[in-house]
Order: structure tokens, then sequence, then C-alpha cells
């Protein structure tokens, strides 16, 4: 009988830590530039932690499909001007394209082919043309370009108008200006300004200051940004445009500082959250 | 969808439950309890853990002896198994339509009845329902699905009515503790492979079975676990 005891009092705090873990209600009061309404942005699509790598279709559709406004996508250019979905600096490692260098030493049509290196399916670079043909309601929907410059022409002024004519050609295509931010550093952004870009400028490495006195859309930050910095930065007019949210605790320290969109590897709980999760979404 | 707390959390129930098992066998000659009958509640919000549903509903099943180690039963799941809002926004930057939304109430009832067959394959002498078995068993289930979708440009609203109506075939793994001759923990895994599904309404898209833990290949099949809390009556002890 004493043992029987010892059983269920085992079994009942069991249950006790079971019931322990059903979510809270938590009510968070959101004050924005953005209608106080925090974009969801996926990073990459569903984030690092999801099964298909970042950058590829079959991360941005479930983002998308789940209910998050659109995503960020690290973008680069081919030796073509095509602009495509790509993080590293090199397609060697990443890909089966062993020895690869740049994306921007090769036509689209070689790379192409250059698979990701996953376990499952066979899973390729895609061109922002393909991702964009693909998606359903695209203008309703809204993509961060983080531009990734090749290193060693990263301040050549000729390879950034190919950079950013591929943006504009693409954008005007899919009537997609308004739709898009284009995360880089200051130049790059008031490069975009001359060629007459009107996609929305989000500066990294540049003070608030300098962000607000060249007209720029917006700031890019972190979530370990001090949260003065963010109100600072909207009582000078400029959206803020956060990332880093790479768990749940991460995207409620990322809520806590009021920031207009938020990149963020765990789109599944912030959504939940804020009642903006599609359960009717089959994610695969 | 599942926080790994809570796998974690579940592990550890499992290990204590089969630590009770073990214990309850070694002091068994303490007492016999031979009930035919046992009345079980699957009242623990297991699935909603780990699907993310809101789910209120309540599980009850029946459980009949006809020899020492093998029973038949019926388990019935009824209630609501969804309830969630999905609220889209749109429009974030357009300064002639102007920031607007689209918001999805949605609420499925349903349930689920699930006849079996279970064999305790590894069961102590002293008493009947207590050990570990295997079970066949059948899920028949419907689910009724209402949405209202609220347009906030136009301030007007539409309805959606759907249904879906499965039959499944399924195995069970499962351990039953009895404690104090009458109280019973019944803790089980089940794996569903679905024979057939009719659904109506919304392009006759299929409701998912929202009791499961895990749904797979496109609802042909999926997973679920119980925790059942349950009460033996009927036959009486022999010494």
């Amino acid at each position: 009988m004493k043992s029987n005891h010892k059983i269920l009092t085992l079994l009942l705090l069991g249950l006790g830590l079971l019931f322990s873990q059903c979510d809270k209600e938590e009510n968070y009061i959101i004050k924005n530039l953005n209608h106080n309404v925090i974009m969801i942005l996926g990073h990459g699509g569903m984030g690092d932690l999801y099964k298909y790598p970042n950058n590829t279709l079959e991360a941005i559709k479930p983002v998308i499909g789940i209910g998050a406004d659109g995503t960020e996508l690290d973008v680069q250019i081919t030796k073509d001007s095509v602009l495509i979905l790509f993080h590293d600096e090199t397609l060697d490692g990443r890909t089966r394209c062993d020895g690869y260098s740049s994306p921007y030493n090769y036509n689209w049509s070689e790379i192409k082919d250059c698979y990701y290196n996953t376990l499952v399916d066979d899973i390729p670079i895609y061109s922002v043309d393909e991702v964009f043909s693909s998606l359903p309601n695209l203008n309703d929907l809204y993509f961060s370009f983080d531009c990734k410059l090749n290193p060693e022409l990263a301040y050549n002024e000729v390879y950034r108008r190919q950079f950013l004519g591929a943006i504009k050609r693409i954008c005007e295509k899919y009537n997609m200006s308004g739709n898009v931010f284009v995360e880089s550093d200051l130049a790059f952004l008031l490069t975009a300004k001359d060629m007459g870009l009107t996609t929305k400028g989000i500066v990294v490495g540049s003070s608030v200051d300098q962000a607000s006195d060249n007209n720029i859309f917006g700031i890019g930050t972190t979530v370990d940004t001090p949260p003065e910095e963010i109100d600072y930065a909207h009582s000078k007019g400029l959206y803020v445009m956060m990332w880093g949210a790479k768990s749940d605790a991460g995207n409620k320290k990322a809520i806590g500082l009021n920031p207009d969109f938020l990149q963020t590897d765990k789109p599944i709980p912030i959504l939940m959250l804020f009642e903006r999760f599609d359960f009717d979404y089959d994610i695969p | 969808m599942i926080s790994s707390t809570f796998k974690y959390i579940i592990l550890i129930l499992f290990f204590q439950f089969c630590v009770a098992m073990i214990t309850a066998q070694d002091t068994g000659e303490q007492q016999s309890n031979f009930r035919n009958n046992i009345i079980k509640l699957n009242a623990i919000p297991i699935a909603q853990a780990i699907n993310g549903h809101n789910q209120k509903w309540l599980g009850v099943e029946y459980e009949r002896f006809i020899k020492h180690n093998l029973s038949v039963g019926a388990l019935v799941d009824f209630g609501l198994f969804e309830d969630y809002t999905f609220i889209k926004y749109h429009d974030y930057f357009d300064e002639n339509e102007g920031f607007s939304y689209t918001r999805k109430d949605v609420v499925t009832r349903g349930y689920h009845f699930i006849p079996s067959v279970k064999f305790y394959f590894l069961s102590t002498k002293q008493k009947k329902g207590q050990g570990f078995y295997i079970s066949g068993c059948l899920d028949f289930n419907q689910y009724f699905k209402k949405s209202e979708i609220y347009f906030s440009q136009t301030n007007s609203f539409a309805y959606e009515n759907s249904s879906t109506t499965r039959l499944s075939a399924g195995a069970t793994l499962g351990g039953q503790f009895v404690a104090f001759t009458r109280l019973v923990i019944d803790l089980n895994i089940s794996i569903y492979g679905k024979l057939f599904s009719v659904s109506r309404g919304q392009n006759n898209s299929e409701i998912p079975p929202l009791n499961a833990t895990w749904v797979f290949n496109d609802n042909k099949g999926w997973s679920t676990v119980n925790l059942m809390i349950g009460y033996a009556f009927g036959g009486g002890k022999k010494k």
C-alpha cells in the first residue's frame, strides 16, 4: 500500500507538471508605427530549424501558408544579373556544386542545378523570379531582401548598380516595389534611391540620426537593441525591422521592444500568440 | 508544434508509469483484484498540448474482461476539437485602400467512437487489467466545422460549414496500472490508418483527425496518445 502511495504521488506530480505547461494567456500592447501591429516575417522562410533549407520555395511556402505576412530572403546576383536566393559567399559547402565560388562568378544557367546538401529531396537554388511566380496572392505578401554583396565587389559602384538593377526589374515585373524591403548599408540604399527604386530601405550599420537625415524608411536592429534606441527611431519617424528572434523567448523579447517588422526563426508560436496562425494549413 | 519540454514530460510520465508497473508486480502478493469492468475517463489534454489546438473534449471508455488477459471495450471522445481565431492583415502601406484585416473564427465539434479488443501480453496474476497490452481497434469519427469570416474593409461577414466522416483502423500499445484495487491509470499510444472518409463543404477538404498528436501523409495516418484515469468495479476480490 505504501508503494502505491509513492507511485500515485509521482503520477500526480507528473500530471501537475503536464497541466502547468498549458499556455497562459498573455496580452501584449504594441506601440509602433505600423498600426500598432507587428508584421511577422519568416527568416529565410520557416527559419533555421525547419527541415528544408532557408531561401528555398520549400521553406517559403509553409511560412506564408501558416499566416506570416512574408519572409526575409537572402539575395545575390549572378554574372548575368539574375537575382537569386542564397545565403553563403560560396556555393561550395551548402550545395552539391563542390568547388564552386561566389554565385556572381556564374551565369544562372550554370548554377540553377546546384542542389542543396540535404538528406531529403533535391532542393535547388531558386531565383526570386521563380519564387514570386509560384506564390499565390503575391501582392498581399512582404519580403525583406537581405542583400548579400560579394565581399570583393561590395564597394564597386558598377556591381552595386547591377545588383540594384536586378532588384528593380523583379519588383517592377511583379508590381512588388511597395512590398519589398531592401536591407543594406546607407550608401547602397542611397544608390537605390538614385536609381529610382521605390522599395523600402532598411539601413544596417548606421545611426538613427544618419538614417533620418537621409530620409531612409527604417533601421535594422537585433533583439538585443536597447528599447530607448527603438523609441528614438520611432520618434524620428523611422520604422524598425528586427531580427535575431531564434526561440519563443526571443520572440517575446522582441515583442516587448515594439518593432514594426520582426524576422523570426520560430514563426509558429508568435503567430499563435497573436491569433494569426492558420490551423487550416497543413505544414509539409 | 509540441514544445521540447512537453516531450520530456511525456517521457518522464511514461517512465514513472513503467516504474509503477514493475513495483506493483513486486509487491503484488499483498492483494488480489479480479474486477471485470473498468470505466475510464480520457481527460488529460495531451493531444491539445501537442497539436496546439484549443480543445475541450472528453473521452469515456468502458472495458470488460472476457478472460484474465483479454478484454473488449469502447472509447467515445466527444466535444470541442478546434476553436481558434485567425487574423490576416492586409495593405500595411496602401494609402488608397487603407490598412485592413480578415478575421476567421473557427469552431469544430465532433466525436470518435473507438471499439477495441485488448490482449494483455504482460500482466500480473494478482490484478486483472494490470499490465502491458496491445489492441486492435476501429475509429469512426465525425467532425462538424463552422467558420465565420469578417472582412474589415467592407464590414461584412461570410459563413462556411463543412464536415468530415471517417473510418479508420488502428493498433494500440499501452500499459495499465491498478492502484488500491479500483483506481486505474492507462497510458497508451495508437497508430491509425484511414479506411475511407467523406467530406462536405469548403471545397470538400478533409478535416484532419483533431485528437491526433501527429498526422502524416495527408491524413492517411495519425497517432494518438491517451492518459486515462478509471474506476474498476464488479467481480470483486479473491484471497
